[in-house]
């Protein structure tokens, strides 16, 4: 059972590079990375609602939980 | 930060004097005393063969020295409740016998890994203060450095313990006295024991603070 981030699917779909996502949510790209790459252990709500903002999706678009 | 940096300098200082006091200054009165024996020896003519350090418990209040209170001239009658000396096996009196040889080198072992689990521990306790004083708190590394330290002085204790407890059996063994009784009372190095139970509480609550702070680190 783990949560799976989506950010790099959603990125892709709205053209965006890492660069551009983190200069508009506030997070530096190492961090975003982190987020990216499933290494991160928590999720700030204010980081995922400025990620939603500027993606134009819902919080389910980017985190998955599987079994 | 800063007064965590200060408490770390104080300790460092406060160690490197208990170092001088415990090594150095234990080395001089050592050679006080050993001269101190050999002096005995030549003034009363005596050749003895090896001496032992006794630590006594008197067995009745009755024992009362004479001494002079050099202050004012007056007398005094002092009781001892423990005495620590110095017991002389004159020559042809004491044949150490096979258990005794072996005990003797078993206590030489303990006393020589003492010294070096202490210089482990010194060295291990200075890396860990300049780590802190570089603000690297909460890292893995200096986990393992205190656990070590910890069960160092665990270590420590428990040698030290045996070792009293072998001198203590050794010294019943040969000698019997009237009115002292030579004590095992005094044989389980609680400082140590407690100092190295106590870091290792304290590391484990570093540890669990190290496991907060990752996760926080990784907290986006």
């Amino acid at each position: 059972m783990s949560i799976i981030v989506n950010l790099d699917v959603m990125m892709a779909k709205r053209k965006m590079s890492l660069n551009e996502l983190s200069e508009k949510v506030d997070v530096t790209p190492a961090n975003l990375s982190i987020l990216k790459t499933g290494k991160a252990k928590a999720i700030r709500f204010s980081t995922l609602e400025a990620i939603c903002e500027v993606l134009d999706c819902q919080p389910g678009d980017i985190l998955e939980f599987e079994k | 930060m800063k007064r965590f940096k200060i408490l770390c300098t104080l300790l460092l200082v406060s160690f490197l004097i208990a170092v001088f006091q415990n090594t150095i200054m234990s080395f001089v009165e050592g050679f006080h005393l050993g001269y101190g024996i050999a002096s005995f020896e030549i003034d009363n003519g005596l050749n003895s063969e090896s001496f032992t350090y006794l630590d006594l418990t008197p067995k009745t209040d009755d024992i009362a020295l004479n001494a002079d209170n050099v202050k004012n001239g007056a007398p005094l009658s002092l009781v001892p409740s423990k005495a620590s000396v110095v017991a002389f096996y004159p020559e042809g009196t004491h044949e150490k016998t096979t258990a005794e040889l072996i005990i003797s080198i078993i206590n030489g072992l303990l006393n020589f890994g003492i010294v070096i689990c202490y210089f482990y521990v010194l060295v291990v306790f200075i890396k860990i203060i300049l780590s802190f004083r570089r603000s690297e708190v909460f890292e893995e590394i200096n986990i393992k450095r205190i656990n070590i330290i910890g069960i160092g002085f665990l270590v420590l204790g428990a040698m030290s313990t045996i070792w009293q407890g072998l001198s203590v059996f050794m010294a019943r063994q040969a000698i019997e006295l009237a009115d002292y009784t030579i004590s095992y009372s005094n044989i389980i190095d609680w400082d140590d024991i407690v100092m190295g139970l106590v870091i290792l509480l304290m590391n484990e609550i570093l540890r669990l603070a190290t496991g907060y702070k990752k996760e926080q680190d990784l907290t986006i």
